[in-house]
């Protein structure tokens, strides 16, 4: 800010307290017009249908307005308000953050940097721990994951042993800390419409339903054993290491309830699966959390299924 | 040849002395969009607790629906009541006739179809995204040159007064007038992207159009939402009460204290942003300042009444106004508190804040406006209220809802506060998004249902008003077609020549 600027604004705050007061005291000092006999009297003016009374003004008010710019001008000095001025406390809204961070720190960090010195599991089973585990959950995973164990199409259940990227402990945490991509491709374009059918039943059969054209389920192995398997391993046990679901059992994590209750709405799905592919993100965490609120997290989710 | 007019009313009535017709159009039509504008937020608070409501169309979602609220009231209902209450104080005030010709009567349609046209626009999506200035360049810049028009008018009728004092009544719409165009031109400096299309731009940016912005909107809640109603209630209340107005001099300082120091508070609308320290500062000192014109304008208007209590007690529409004025106090003197830094961490983006200006539309804004519509309306039609009864109960309905609105949003927004900055013992926030937010359904039940009861009020008065009106036409009729038959029998007589 310029010093014609900073000048400027504390001329314009000063130069309004001063001619409000002014007029104040004008008005305060005005002729009183009050008679001996009355005490109040109709104000000199009239107005058509109006009349008013010229009471003085409550001493209460004056006091007020005395304590009130007196409050303003201690503050003025006290703060910064009149431009560049910094005020004699020199508080800045910036100061007083990092203060708050400072002290925040000073608190919990030491308190909450125990935590690393326990392994998951036994974080795990400590009641306090996974209350202030779910508290973090709640906050920075819940907009996904929603509340731990409630079902949500596209997004893994946590409630349950069904592992797409692993669940022993540091697996869990590895999750948390760096995120994972899952990738899989869309195969239409390489398996055509019919290609896609074949595997789909093939792949029904596998979770062990009866798919809509058991014919096709011989065509469909084949397609799976070229095209499929590579990540979701012969017969489809699935790999950890590539998150790439386990194809035998029940849980289907991109087909919605409503769809998985039909035999005919879930193989829909496996085709649009198929077909389409997905793209699955989990954000990395590295950056946002410390490493003990991760460790925390890590030991809630695995006490969600153990 | 006598006009019948002048026959039915004499020479000196109010009807032919001033122009009332004008008067009587702003009159119906802030009741006409007053009760659109409640019928809305009814609805929006609906959809606050049953989402589905907006029905996926794009006109009924929240973020549509909400600044149509907003625009209704502000510039449909106390818009409105504005140009009504102003045009027919400065003509009993100053003993004179409204200036202008057809001017008057072009203000009155020009502003209905600025609000006509920005609810449409509106509720197509063509907004500026800017509060209370949603309105998009064609129409912003339409309603600058209505709004000068009618100051115009209402200068010229000043202008043509015998007294040469002005009423203080007439100072606060007078600020209102000049306050609203000077900010409403500075908010509305924009940029169309094309001479063809709705979309513009604002040229500033950041931090700059932030301050602008609450600038802006800090100044509808003064000029026109405080500063006009006070003109009303410097008029309307001393009027209703058939008292003197306490203090003549008290008047000029809580004007003067009111324009000196509200201009400067509109920094505490954004506490703990990145507005540099020294803005914030400076509109908390000065909010704390506002104290001032505050007790001003509620010891001015109270103490009217000392020596006539009893009249509060016997008269409803009195008791509007001295309510609403108990209700000024109290909402600014929230406002005072919440533009404390340390108050405003915890209100801040909660729905305090909407119970906050809930108390003052309601409050302050509607308790006034239905106390002086009730005083307008016999008055400009020439007759008597229908029922003073459903005036009675009109006014414990809006009170009670007032209340249970209030109580409802702000207990609720000081309980979504604490829990958004909870945290737990390892210094963690102990409630998610969710957790602070899903609780707040049965606040917004209770607050839907006060909602819901403060416009049945408005029913019941709209009906109790149009039947007042409606059976005042009617007698004038019938007064008009007996003269018109004396008139006639007479004509008759004198060509047969009778003595």
């Amino acid at each position: 800010m310029s010093d014609f600027l900073s000048l400027w604004i504390g001329v314009c705050v000063l130069g309004s307290l001063f001619v409000c007061h002014v007029l104040i005291e004008w008005v305060l000092h005005r002729p009183d017009e009050r008679h001996e006999a009355h005490k109040v009297q109709y104000s000199h003016q009239s107005w058509g249908d109006v009349r008013s009374y010229d009471h003085p003004v409550p001493r209460s008010w004056l006091y007020l307005l005395y304590a009130c710019t007196l409050f303003a001008l201690i503050y003025f000095s006290l703060y910064p308000a009149l431009g560049t001025f910094p005020g004699v406390l020199r508080w800045t809204s910036q100061q007083q953050y990092k203060d708050e961070v400072g002290e925040y720190n000073l608190v919990y960090t030491e308190r909450f940097n125990r935590y690393l010195a326990r392994s998951i599991t036994e974080i795990a089973s400590d009641p306090v721990a996974r209350t202030t585990g779910q508290h973090l959950f709640m906050s920075y995973c819940s907009n996904c994951h929603q509340g731990a164990g409630e079902d949500r199409t596209h997004y893994p259940k946590l409630t349950d042993r069904d592992w797409l990227w692993g669940g022993h402990p540091e697996q869990i945490e590895a999750t948390i800390l760096h995120g994972r991509t899952g990738i899989m491709p869309a195969w239409g374009s390489v398996l055509g419409e019919k290609g896609v059918e074949e595997t789909a039943s093939y792949v029904m059969t596998l979770a062990g339903y009866k798919p809509a054209n058991p014919e096709e389920v011989a065509a469909g192995k084949e397609h799976f054993a070229a095209y499929c398997a590579f990540c979701h391993s012969a017969g489809g046990r699935g790999d950890p290491r590539q998150g790439a679901p386990r194809l035998t059992d029940k849980t289907w994590m991109h087909i919605s309830s409503k769809d998985a209750l039909s035999e005919a709405g879930l193989e829909a799905g496996v085709r649009a699966a198929i077909a389409d592919g997905f793209v699955n993100l989990m954000p990395p965490h590295w950056n946002t959390l410390d490493r003990a609120q991760i460790h925390v997290l890590a030991g809630y989710v695995y006490s969600l299924s153990n | 040849m006598v006009s019948t007019e002048a026959l039915a009313y004499g020479a000196t009535s109010p009807r032919n002395r001033y122009d009332y017709a004008v008067v009587r159009q702003f009159t119906v039509m802030s009741l006409v969009f007053g009760l659109l504008g409640m019928v809305v937020g009814v609805y929006l608070a609906g959809e606050l607790i049953w989402p589905d409501l907006g029905f996926d169309l794009p006109w009924l979602t929240f973020g549509r629906l909400r600044p149509v609220h907003t625009t209704l009231m502000v510039f449909g209902f106390c818009g409105n009541l504005l140009f009504a209450a102003s045009y027919y104080v400065a003509q009993r005030t100053c003993q004179t006739r409204l200036v202008g010709g057809m001017f008057p009567a072009s203000v009155f349609w020009g502003w209905q179809i600025i609000l006509v046209l920005g609810l449409v626009s509106e509720s197509l999506g063509e907004t500026q995204a800017r509060k209370y200035a949603e309105f998009e360049w064609p129409i912003a810049l339409f309603l600058v040159l209505v709004w000068l028009v009618s100051l115009w008018v209402y200068v010229a009728t000043l202008r043509r007064r015998k007294a040469t004092p002005l009423y203080v009544a007439n100072w606060f719409f007078l600020a209102c007038f000049v306050g609203m165009a000077l900010s409403y031109v500075l908010e509305n400096l924009l940029l169309p992207v094309d001479w063809f299309g709705m979309k513009s731009y604002s040229p500033f940016s950041g931090v700059q159009s932030a301050m602008i912005q609450w600038w802006y909107g800090h100044n509808v809640i003064t000029f026109l939402m405080n500063m006009a109603f006070l003109g009303m209630m410097y008029y309307f209340l001393p009027k209703q009460a058939g008292r003197p107005l306490y203090s003549y001099r008290l008047s000029v300082l809580h004007f003067w204290s009111l324009v000196f120091l509200s201009v400067w508070a509109a920094p505490n609308h954004l506490n703990w942003t990145a507005l540099p320290d020294w803005t914030v500062t400076l509109g908390v000192t000065f909010s704390v300042m506002l104290l001032l014109p505050s007790l001003a304008g509620v010891v001015n208007g109270l103490m009217t009444l000392s020596g006539g209590w009893v009249q509060v007690r016997t008269d409803p529409v009195l008791r509007f106004m001295a309510v609403a004025l108990v209700f000024y106090g109290w909402a600014t003197l929230e406002g005072v508190n919440m533009s404390l830094q340390t108050f405003n961490a915890l209100t801040h983006y909660t729905d305090w804040t909407i119970g906050h200006a809930h108390l003052a539309t309601l409050g302050w804004v509607s308790m006034m406006s239905f106390g002086v519509v009730y005083h307008l309306v016999p008055r400009l039609w020439d007759t008597k209220l229908y029922s003073v009864r459903l005036v009675e109960i009109h006014f414990w309905i809006a009170l009670f809802a007032i209340v249970l609105h209030t109580a409802a949003l702000e207990v609720g927004g000081i309980l979504q506060g604490v829990r958004l900055r909870a945290l737990d013992e390892y210094g963690n926030l102990a409630y998610s998004f969710m957790e602070t937010d899903a609780f707040l359904t049965v606040p917004y039940g209770l607050r839907g249902v006060g909602g819901l009861l403060f416009l049945s009020g408005v029913l019941i008065m709209v009906y109790n008003l149009a039947v007042t009106i409606v059976r005042a036409q009617r007698k004038r009729a019938a007064i008009d077609a007996r003269i018109a038959a004396k008139l006639a029998v007479k004509g008759l007589r004198a060509r047969e020549g009778a003595p």
